[in-house]
């Protein structure tokens, strides 16, 4: 079957023509990808939380310590990966400030500032953050 | 690595540059009181409070594996009038950060306040590997970066709705 319908094609499409749009189909879609690549390899001393889905993952720093403890670092943290994944396309190597607000136990609205560095294609690493208001 | 909790939490190898307490207070390294008048003069209205602060800072612990400090001032030091406290214990960052770059690596230098008193010093590489050295001052360069008036925030509401 497979065969009859190859014969079919190189009837109408040339083996050198169906070559070269191989090829160019290749360059526009790109290599067959695996399903949510997380590909987190980066040697180091310790070893942090890090919050991942997809194909893009967050890790924290050490951010959690300037925070009031009126605020839940897990929270926050989970903010700041909301954010960073709508607003990450970045070139890898490059660093970012970001903001999001959040609302302590007390009721009061937090703005917290973080920086963000691109890693990787899979990777955006969160070094600090602080509340600024 | 595993995505077992609601999270989706993985494992993966970064330094968390945790601070430890010194035995005892040191003074600030030359670097260390360099890099933070240098913060200071770029930061509009931070007033004389802040270079009395960093005149009597000293260090009450270091990072193992970052220049990272934590700073402790004369209690009898007077508070930054911006960042003082209110009804409720005020934290912040001074506006003005230093960039550099060691081997085409990354380094960023920022002032965290607390109470109205200068409280760390966080010197670090952005991708959150270890950092066993830093460049000259006059390397580093001020990165000012102010608040929008409006940021592009990620809002509780934004939150709920899964955006």
């Amino acid at each position: 079957m497979v065969e009859r319908v190859t014969e079919s094609i190189e009837r109408v499409v040339p083996p050198l023509m169906l070559s070269v749009i191989l090829v160019m189909g290749f360059l526009v879609a790109g290599p067959a990808r695996a399903a949510d690549p997380i590909d987190l390899v980066t040697p180091s001393s310790t070893e942090c939380l890090c919050i991942g889905t997809g194909s893009l993952a967050v890790s924290f720093g050490h951010g959690a310590r300037h925070l009031p403890s009126t605020l839940s670092a897990p929270t926050v943290q989970s903010q700041i990966t909301n954010h960073v994944r709508t607003n990450y396309i970045r070139p890898v190597g490059t660093y970012w400030n970001g903001w999001v607000y959040s609302r302590g136990s007390n009721g009061r609205l937090y703005l917290i500032q973080y920086g963000a560095y691109r890693v990787a294609l899979t990777q955006v690493h969160v070094g600090t953050y602080y509340v600024i208001q | 690595m595993t995505d077992s909790d609601p999270l989706n939490a993985v494992r993966v190898t970064f330094s968390e540059h945790r601070l430890v307490d010194l035995p005892q207070p040191r003074p600030l390294s030359a670097w260390e009181t360099g890099a933070i008048t240098r913060m200071l003069d770029h930061e509009p209205g931070i007033g004389r409070c802040a270079y009395e602060q960093a005149r009597s800072a000293v260090t009450t612990a270091v990072c193992l594996d970052c220049p990272t400090i934590a700073l402790s001032v004369d209690p009898a030091a007077c508070r930054i009038p911006s960042l003082a406290r209110t009804s409720e214990p005020r934290w912040g960052a001074v506006t003005a950060s230093l960039h550099a770059k060691q081997d085409d690596v990354l380094i960023v230098a920022m002032l965290h306040v607390m109470d109205g008193a200068l409280s760390e010093l966080e010197v670090s590489r952005p991708d959150g590997e270890p950092l066993a050295s830093v460049p000259p001052l006059t390397d580093f360069e001020v990165v000012s970066v102010p608040v929008p008036s409006r940021p592009q925030v990620h809002t509780d509401r934004e939150d709920q709705a899964g955006t």
